[in-house]
């Protein structure tokens, strides 16, 4: 039986070029990569741009786990400092050359942070998914390890369990959270209320933006939460509402009753029952 | 809900939108675009994994089917292969991109071959399908308690996992001895008779010939013997030998003294298979078999018959009594608890969840007084009061530097030394004390948040509740079960037989008293033996499967019915059901020798040292008391004989053929 068969063997390089459906998903991350240190060089990162996608290839071909993490870090520090201004004068003089240029935009929205945010987006979404089908089915139930030996080798998900339609609907998703998130962002952006009201009370600009943010955040989250819980309310079972009632007479009459069956008990004892 | 994966991706997602909306405005807006996609993109998932919870799940259903020789079977017979099949159907539109749906195999049961568990994507076509082999080798029931199924998204970010509760008994009736149900190979008149019995041949419509005669008018034409009739120019008759049915009845002793021991071996394990046995046999002879179930409280009559219908009912009765485990009456709940608690917490995740089975935090509060009305006793503290206030004005107004308040409070302080005079010190005496009282008040009330008190006192209010709510009992008991100890090991063990999880049984309670002697059940049985007799209609043979090693004090009223059934030209048979592990040594042998013979087979099983001193005596004591049994039924001229399954068997059938013999002469 080979690797790609076995749903607890691990899958190699070559195992992953033999299947479609896999091949597929590297080629997209790698494709989104390179449109990544595309713009990352566009915004006058060269070295770090480099950097970048070194981390995120071993991610992509090996099964290197924490390497969408380290590549998110990175990229996020170079859309600050795209020639590692920061981190230079720790091999560069700082006394001579002093920190590198910070990138400055000119505007709150620009054509290449769209083509970031979506490149950034399709390689996480491909090489989240690729670790799915190569690392650990269900991430939080690994296999119990037996003392004394080895830990067993996770169960992998089926290439079968792929979809044909998953392409799709990936691509299209990616296209419509990047939209919505620059019309999100422009409309932040040129609510000045906020901010103004904001200054008003002595806040910073990004600070009040950040903080209407979060409480649109929050709001949605409280509508949703509480459309989840009514929903479950519903569908809950008469065997759980009984349970629920039950557990809240017992929090009323706890300390009474516990009283009554505590001298019970002593009275059962004295007569040496 | 979130996985490790998503979690990190969230804070991560969070940290740079955070950072993006604080450096936005110097540094542009790629970061917080950027992680506004992502956050998008990571709501759209998460509401989309939502929705496939709470919209799409619930339309998966699960079938489940036992093939057994390639068709579809209600019950399964011991011994015998058969298939689990299990499919899980989706009736949505919407698919499920990670399904792993795992059953539960019964205990008890030996996997032959294929796998419980199926990972796959669930469509509306395509039916996930868990197919796996097993065998039961012991008669009773097998119960499938339902299908585990856990869902993730397709990256990996959320799961969600669930016990899908579909609780199915199945029946496992005792085997067939072989393919033609356990036929006898010997034929009824190739067995000699018993001495000092003549055998009487006796008209009727068996098949053996027995004699020629004369021809009657009425005769019927069949049966005239041509070739005779020729012969002699006259008709002639041929007679045949009389069929003798022989009843037989089954006393089959379930009470809780025969159950215990592991599943294989208990006693009743072993009399089911030979009673189960002697059935088939004698059924397959068209001889009329009938049970009589009993413990120490009732019985239940099944009357003799002979059909095939009659056969599975009877087999049915035996595996529901095989199916039963024993309850102790002093069961140990430090050892019931850590058994039931992950039993409930994977058959009933949702009964046990912590937002419905709450555990507030004042539950683990160690109360100090048996009433809260001791408020009085913080009279004491009135005072102290008084004085951490002075002082603490003190404090502050020294330290910010309050010059007129402080010199106000300093003459107060001066004024209540001057007033208390001599009572200050026995005061501030009273303040200490009260200050310790509250501490021990505070430790002792706080020390029932530390294992081990905490750790059972959680699991028994959470196990408690959810008894409660299975057996819709009245308000109240769920406390009941927290502090009546002896009522919760009665729940627990309930709890974890119905589930058909082994436990430990307490055999002694505290005292050292032996608790199942079920000295009840000889009465019982007794009752039953003379029924029996009173509706028994010609020589009937009485088999008595039971366990009567505790008993050989109480026997009278059992050797008095058999007495009576015996004058009435009935047979008993008593066949005790041998403990599994003691050796069956040769009665001729002297103490010495049976003493050695018992050694060495304890070492033989891994006995060392007082181990093998304690298997030693337990199986003198076990063959002291079969011989006492022995004896006591000797004098009644009952047979006693220790249960050994295909002997036993025999034995019961060669009675039955004595019988059939002697009710012919009689």
């Amino acid at each position: 039986m080979s690797a790609s068969g076995n749903p607890r063997k691990t899958l190699s390089l070559m195992d992953i070029f033999r299947q479609p459906a896999l091949r597929t998903y590297m080629i997209i991350g790698l494709t989104a990569l390179l449109i990544c240190y595309t713009q990352l060089l566009e915004r006058g990162s060269s070295s770090g741009a480099l950097i970048a996608v070194l981390v995120a290839i071993p991610g992509l071909t090996s099964r290197w786990v924490i390497s969408p993490a380290l590549f998110l870090i990175v990229t996020t520090y170079l859309m600050i400092d795209p020639e590692m201004g920061f981190l230079m004068p720790i091999y560069d003089s700082f006394a001579r050359y002093g920190p590198r240029g910070m990138y400055r935009a000119n505007r709150d929205f620009e054509l290449s942070d769209l083509l970031l945010a979506g490149s950034i987006l399709v390689y996480l979404v491909a090489q989240l998914r690729l670790l799915s089908l190569t690392y650990l089915g269900m991430p939080d139930d690994p296999p119990p390890r037996r003392k004394g030996q080895p830990e067993p080798a996770a169960p992998r998900r089926p290439v079968e369990s792929i979809d044909d339609r998953e392409l799709f609907w990936m691509f299209g998703l990616s296209a419509f959270s990047t939209l919505l998130a620059t019309v999100v962002w422009i409309g932040i952006a040129r609510y000045e209320n906020g901010a103004r009201l904001g200054q008003d009370w002595g806040i910073e600009k990004p600070v009040a933006r950040w903080m209407m943010f979060i409480w649109l955040l929050m709001t949605a989250l409280i509508v949703v939460h509480a459309v989840l819980r009514v929903r479950a309310l519903h569908r809950m079972s008469r065997q759980e509402a009984r349970l629920m009632l039950q557990d809240m007479l017992w929090s009323e009459t706890r300390r009474e009753q516990e009283r009554i069956y505590q001298w019970r008990r002593w009275y059962r004892a004295r007569r040496g029952e | 809900m979130l996985t490790s994966r998503g979690w990190w991706l969230l804070f991560l997602i969070l940290l740079q939108l955070t950072l993006g909306f604080f450096v936005s405005s110097r540094f542009g807006s790629a970061v917080v675009i950027v992680g506004l996609t992502l956050l998008t993109w990571y709501a759209v998932e998460w509401l989309q994994f939502q929705y496939r919870v709470h919209f799409v799940l619930p339309k998966v259903t699960i079938r489940r089917t036992l093939r057994a020789d390639g068709r579809r079977v209600p019950i399964v017979w011991a011994a015998q292969r058969f298939d689990v099949i299990v499919e899980v159907v989706l009736d949505s539109q919407i698919s499920i991109p990670y399904l792993v749906v795992q059953d539960r195999p019964p205990s008890g049961c030996e996997r032959l071959e294929g796998r419980d568990e199926q990972t796959q994507r669930l469509s509306i076509d395509d039916a996930v399908a868990i197919e796996y082999t097993l065998r039961c080798d012991v008669p009773g029931e097998i119960r499938f308690e339902g299908v585990r199924i856990q869902m993730a998204d397709v990256q990996g970010l959320f799961y969600y996992r669930q016990f899908r509760r579909e609780p199915m008994t199945y029946l496992v009736l005792p085997p067939l001895a072989d393919a033609n149900g356990q036929r006898r190979i010997a034929k009824s008149h190739n067995i000699l008779p018993p001495p000092g019995l003549h055998r009487l041949r006796q008209f009727g419509s068996g098949s053996e010939l027995h004699d020629l005669r004369d021809y009657r008018p009425g005769d019927p034409p069949k049966m005239i013997a041509w070739k005779a009739s020729a012969r002699r120019d006259r008709l002639i008759i041929k007679e045949y030998e009389s069929d003798v049915p022989v009843r037989c009845t089954l006393f089959v002793d379930t009470s809780p003294s025969v159950r215990i021991g592991p599943s294989r071996e208990t006693m009743l394990n072993q009399v089911t298979t030979i009673a189960s046995g002697i059935a088939q046999a004698a059924l397959s002879d068209r001889d009329h078999v009938g049970l009589v179930l009993f413990d120490d409280k009732e019985t239940e009559i099944l009357a003799p018959s002979r059909t095939s219908r009659h056969l599975i009912e009877l087999l049915h009765k035996l595996a529901r009594a095989n199916s039963a485990a024993p309850l102790s009456p002093a069961g140990d709940l430090e050892a019931l608890v850590p058994l039931a608690n992950p039993l409930a917490h994977e058959l009933y995740p949702e009964l046990m969840d912590r937002r419905i089975n709450r555990l507030p935090w004042s539950m683990f509060w160690q109360p100090l007084f048996d009433s809260n009305k001791v408020w009085f006793l913080l009279i004491p503290l009135m005072p102290l009061a008084a004085v951490v206030g002075w002082a603490l004005g003190v404090m502050v107004t020294f330290t910010f530097d309050y010059t007129d308040e402080l010199r106000l409070l300093a003459g107060i302080g001066a004024q209540v030394r001057d007033l208390l005079g001599s009572a200050l010190i026995p005061l501030l005496i009273v303040c200490a004390l009260a200050v310790f009282g509250m501490l021990f008040w505070l430790i002792f009330g706080l020390s029932g948040q530390f294992p081990p008190w905490h750790t059972l006192r959680l699991r028994r209010k959470r196990l408690a509740a959810l008894f409660a709510t299975l057996d819709d009992a009245p308000p109240g008991i769920d406390v009941r079960y927290v502090e009546d100890d002896a009522l919760f090991a009665g729940r627990l063990q309930l709890f974890l037989a119905e589930h058909h999880r082994r436990y430990p049984v307490a055999l002694y309670d505290k005292q050292g008293h032996y608790l199942f002697h079920s000295e009840g059940k000889i009465a019982i049985l007794a009752r039953a033996i003379t029924q029996a007799t009173s509706r028994a209609r010609d020589n009937e043979l009485f088999v008595v499967m039971a366990d009567l090693f505790e008993l050989k004090d109480h026997l009278e009223p059992l050797t008095r019915a058999a007495r009576v059934a015996r004058a009435r030209h009935h047979q008993v048979v008593v066949i005790c059901p041998w403990m599994s592990g003691i050796p069956i040594v040769d009665e001729q042998l002297d103490a010495a020798a049976r003493a050695a013979e018992f050694r060495k087979v304890g070492l033989e099983a891994g006995f060392r040292g007082l181990e093998t001193q304690l298997f030693r005596q337990t199986a003198e004591q076990h063959h002291q008391s079969f011989a006492a049994l022995r004896q006591e039924f000797g004098k009644g001229g009952i047979l006693l004989v220790r249960a050994q399954r295909h002997e036993s068997v025999r034995l019961i059938l060669n009675r039955m053929d004595r019988l059939r013999h002697v009710r012919a002469r009689r």
